[in-house]
């Protein structure tokens, strides 16, 4: 892999310009774009965690750390954060082992693969808003054909009001993530299945390999990039799934559904609030960094072997 | 004999998980096919009583469905072939060279993936507001590419480091320019992963809806995300032409993997390493 | 750190502008909500008429779905491009009083104009000033199935919450027809609560003698004693449908239309629905209930369109704005969405004397409106949450409301 980055002689283009100059000119471009259009925003959201503002989101007076204070003490915010991180959890499992499996299943050369590799891509095919509300009419108790299956094949005789009650609207609405999050994961997991060289399977089955040790020391290993990757991103998005919540039961029952980024909607959109909203904005910031620098750790650990 | 049976093990679960996956999507079709009135028959019932095909001409009679398509094409097209522009040097270079910062900068790519739309609408749109950009397709095309170029950058980088550095010296060895080695020989392999980088560019701009809903104000200029939005009302949601139209909406993307599904599993042809 | 921001903020403005054209016209912009039966055609044309009749005005009738025009505003509002007019839900007015974007609307129309508009459509008066124009009243009323009340030996629709409960606990018959329908699930609207709240002579606040607002009292014995009613119904009598948290008010009018409620509290659009679908029961209407003893209090609910203060053609909106409201164009919008007249001119044509115009005009007469506090969006949240609890059973309605009553007092005093 990345093993010979360090080992490798320097590449040079021309005499007078280095590696790194190289590498600079090539990054340039994308860095420069996402500065232009990133670092104001960011910026933005940073500064206004730590101001008063008004209404209409001018920055009115320093007030330093009083918005984080007031999040801290209200309860509701820590129960969403905490939601929002078994949210993510729950839903990225979910997500990688469904998305994985698959993979696996549709690296196979089989009758109808073609079909099947084409199909497994519709639910990230619509626009979130678009799925979520069809996945809203699916979940009516009275006229959706959920429970109507449900009803008439006998795999639920009392199906509940899905998006009514705490505990199964959270549910509906974790479904509705991994649902439309696991073509994403299957797709990435072919990609890096295909690129595993087969003369490694062939030379393992040659010396006995059952299927299970062909997963766990061969396709496993070669995939970690991939896979650390793949969950890295996944946790972001997840964690951030606005549309989602927002439109199957926005954040209800009575807040049970909400997470972190349906709160800071709430709270900088219905309510005008955007001191703290850009307060757990920060918080939601912090966390995935913390989590990203752990992944990072891994990774760049991973490379250096 | 035991390959066939594996394989139609395989191709039992993947039947089941397809049936599953897919649920909405019967759904969807079933609504599709029916008047508003039947739509709401309680308890439903899953076959229409007939098949109401004027749901699929109403859709593109009674709403700019065509317009709609156009726009979301540009804006989607225009994100990805940026996106690329930007993206495949700078995965190179991260993945192939070695220079000072580097695992600082591939880490500050992802710190712009842990900002949702949300959280900087608001700022972008004073952007584009200052650049007179509002209400055009050229603003969504760029906040496409901005919001999904940290990611390509991340992928790409992934998948290139899984090509051994032996084979592009070798091409250097036999006399390739760089540039020549990394155009016929690298990108080849790394295929795959280009191409899921490009369709998961496609598709993220394709669907996307809070810039959409905020930068633009023309309605010849809406998106098919947004458009979508018409058939909501505030009383009453026109399910019956909402899913005809998400089926005609989602084709786009399936025709577009379906071309491409060629180069996205193509393996490390032996040839590669053989040649 | 703001150094950057601002260098940021000026390396941003390098690539060249795509503004566009500076041209003679005065350009006005005007955000339309699309009413539900509103067709294209009607504003395209209203869109075209004007500007033909106004070589020197180029207006521009931008269409948003309602459900994302309170998010579309307010981007545009922070991100300091707000659009000349807009729609808006009369409740909103008071948020963007509170930023200081509103310009008082009176100021730039004729007085024929105004004294044309109906006064139970004037919401959006504030000390006697109005802000912003009625475009749309939404009167609510009680749908009852006259078939099916005929069939209980039920003479007419009821007058008050008590006789409510008495037929719908005579026509229930659960699973398959409940007697009322109830709404649960968190919208935008409170207006569930706000039936029995204000049938039951109750407020949101405490109104001090200068017209402002004072403490919250949704928990005082009006305010506890319709949360307790309404969750009666729900979980004593049981005779509304099963699992109200899972059903707004879209939904539950569904129900209705399907013909599995007996009655329901809704609005006008409904009869359009009823009537589009063709549905072959018989149904009928009746003014919102109220507690025996209590007056009735009906509830308004307006629609307005806002000018803001950072138009640059004020003048040429207003135009607009009267060009709008001539007789004929004012009759194909309240016709298409179904709503009553707001003007008075209008009212008195022959279209709008068929019998549930009648009742929609009584309606509104002696109607309250939302409290008018900028705070408004929270206040809803918290009250919807503590009727949701209710519901569900994890509070009582006096531990609900007082914690309602309570944390909104809190945010009024922030």
């Amino acid at each position: 892999m990345d093993k010979n980055l360090a080992s490798r002689p320097k590449v040079k283009v021309a005499f007078w310009i280095t590696e790194s100059t190289l590498a600079y000119l090539l990054l340039l471009p994308a860095i420069a774009v996402l500065i232009a259009f990133m670092l104001y925003p960011i910026v933005y959201v940073f500064l206004t965690s730590l101001y008063k503002t008004n209404r209409i989101g001018n920055l009115v007076k320093f007030i330093e750390t009083d918005n984080f204070k007031t999040l801290f003490s209200r309860r509701e915010f820590w129960e969403v954060t905490i939601r929002s991180v078994i949210w993510t959890v729950l839903a990225v499992s979910a997500k990688t082992l469904v998305g994985l499996t698959i993979a696996l299943l549709l690296n196979v050369d089989f009758k109808g693969r073609k079909l099947a590799r084409t199909l497994v891509i519709l639910p990230w095919a619509s626009s979130v808003p678009i799925s979520a509300m069809l996945w809203q009419w699916t979940y009516n108790y009275d006229f959706g054909l959920l429970n109507y299956t449900l009803k008439i094949t006998g795999l639920w005789k009392h199906p509940p009001h899905w998006l009514g009650y705490p505990l199964s609207a959270f549910f509906a609405n974790l479904y509705v993530d991994i649902w439309i999050g696991i073509p994403f994961m299957a797709l990435v997991f072919l990609a890096g299945l295909q690129s595993v060289p087969p003369n490694l399977y062939e030379a393992a089955e040659a010396d006995g390999a059952s299927l299970w040790q062909k997963f766990y020391h061969i396709t496993l290993p070669l995939l970690k990039p991939v896979l650390l990757i793949a969950t890295l991103l996944s946790c972001l998005w997840t964690f951030n799934d606005f549309n989602v919540i927002y439109i199957l039961t926005k954040g209800g029952p009575v807040n049970s559904t909400d997470i972190l980024i349906t709160f800071i909607y709430k709270y900088a959109f219905s309510f005008l609030k955007f001191g703290p909203a850009a307060a757990m904005a920060v918080v939601a910031f912090a966390i995935l960094l913390i989590l990203s620098l752990l992944y990072a750790w891994f990774y760049f650990k991973s490379e250096r072997y | 004999m035991k390959q066939n049976k594996g394989k139609f093990v395989v191709c039992f679960l993947i039947i089941v998980i397809l049936l599953v996956l897919l649920f909405p999507f019967f759904v969807t079709l079933s609504t599709a096919f029916k008047p508003l009135k039947e739509v709401y028959a309680s308890p439903p019932h899953w076959i229409p009583y007939r098949l109401w095909w004027r749901n699929f001409s109403d859709v593109w009679t009674k709403y700019p469905l065509a317009q709609y398509f156009i726009n979301s094409f540009i804006i989607a097209s225009g994100a990805t072939l940026l996106n690329m522009v930007l993206c495949i040097p700078a995965a190179y270079a991260v993945a192939r060279l070695k220079f000072v910062g580097r695992k600082f900068l591939l880490f500050s790519f992802l710190v712009v993936q842990m900002f949702s739309p949300i959280i900087v609408v608001i700022s972008l749109f004073k952007i584009f507001a200052r650049l007179g950009m509002v209400d055009t397709l050229s603003s969504l095309v760029i906040v496409n590419t901005v919001f999904t170029l940290a990611f390509s950058i991340w992928m790409l980088n992934g998948y290139f480091s899984t090509i051994p550095m032996e084979i592009e010296e070798a091409a250097l060895i036999d006399g390739c320019t760089r540039l020549k080695a990394i155009i016929h020989v690298t990108l080849p392999i790394a295929m795959p992963g280009v191409v899921t980088t490009l369709i998961y560019t496609f598709i993220w701009a394709w669907n996307e809806f809070m810039f959409a809903l905020t930068l633009i104000n023309t309605a010849a200029k809406k998106p098919l995300t947004l458009g979508l939005y018409d058939l909501v009302g505030r009383w009453e949601v026109q399910w019956q032409y909402l899913t005809a139209a998400s089926l005609f909406a989602v084709t786009p993307v399936i025709v577009l993997f379906i071309l491409i599904e060629k180069q996205l599993v193509r393996g490390l042809a032996g040839g590669a390493i053989k040649g | 750190m703001k150094k950057i921001g601002l260098i940021a903020m000026t390396l941003s403005l390098i690539p060249l502008l795509f503004g566009t054209p500076v041209g003679a016209k005065k350009e006005v912009s005007f955000f339309l909500a699309l009413y539900d039966g509103l067709r294209p055609e009607y504003y395209q044309d209203l869109n075209r008429a004007f500007n033909e009749a106004n070589p020197d005005i180029d207006l521009k009738v931008i269409p948003v779905d309602w459900n994302k025009l309170h998010d579309k505003l307010v981007v545009a509002i922070a991100g300091g491009r707000p659009p000349d007019l807009s729609v808006i839900g009369t409740r909103w007015l008071l948020e963007f009083l509170d930023i200081g974007v509103v310009e008082p609307i009176e100021k730039h129309l004729s007085k024929e104009l105004i004294d044309n508009i109906e006064p139970g459509a004037m919401e959006a008066r504030i000390n006697n000033v109005l802000y912003a124009l009625p475009v749309a009243a939404g009167p609510r009323f009680l749908y009852y199935r006259s078939d099916i009340f005929k069939k209980h030996g039920i003479a007419g629709p009821p007058d008050t919450f008590e006789e409510m409960l008495t037929y719908a606990q005579k026509i229930n018959n659960p699973p398959n027809f409940y007697g009322v329908g109830m709404s649960g699930k968190k919208y935008v609207e409170l207006t569930e609560f706000a039936y029995y709240l204000l049938g039951n002579d109750g407020y949101f606040f405490e109104i001090n003698p200068d017209g402002s607002y004072g403490k919250c009292r949704v928990n005082d014995e009006a305010g506890v004693g319709a949360l307790t009613f309404m969750n009666d119904l729900v979980n004593k009598y049981k005779v509304t449908q099963s699992g109200v948290t899972a059903y707004t008010r879209d939904e539950v009018q569904d129900l209705f239309v399907s013909g599995k409620l007996g009655i329901i509290l809704i609005g006008a659009y409904t009869d359009v629905i009823l009537k589009q679908r063709g549905v072959t029961f018989k149904w009928d209407y009746g003014l919102i209930p109220r507690f025996a003893g209590k007056d009735r209090h009906p509830l308004m609910i307006t629609d307005s369109i806002m000018m803001f203060e950072a138009s640059k053609n004020k003048e040429a909106a207003a135009k607009f704005l009267e060009f709008f409201y001539q007789d004929e164009w004012r009759l194909g919008f309240d016709k298409q969405v179904g709503f009553p007249p707001v003007l008075k001119s209008v009212g008195k044509m022959p279209y709008f004397q068929a019998p549930i115009y009648k009742v929609m005009v009584n309606s509104m007469s002696g109607a309250k409106g939302w409290p008018l506090i900028p705070q408004w969006a929270e206040c809803n949240d918290i009250i919807w949450d503590a009727i949701g609890a209710t519901f569900l059973g994890q509070k009582t309605p006096k531990e609900a409301l007082d914690e309602a009553a309570a944390r909104i007092d809190e945010i009024r005093e922030e």
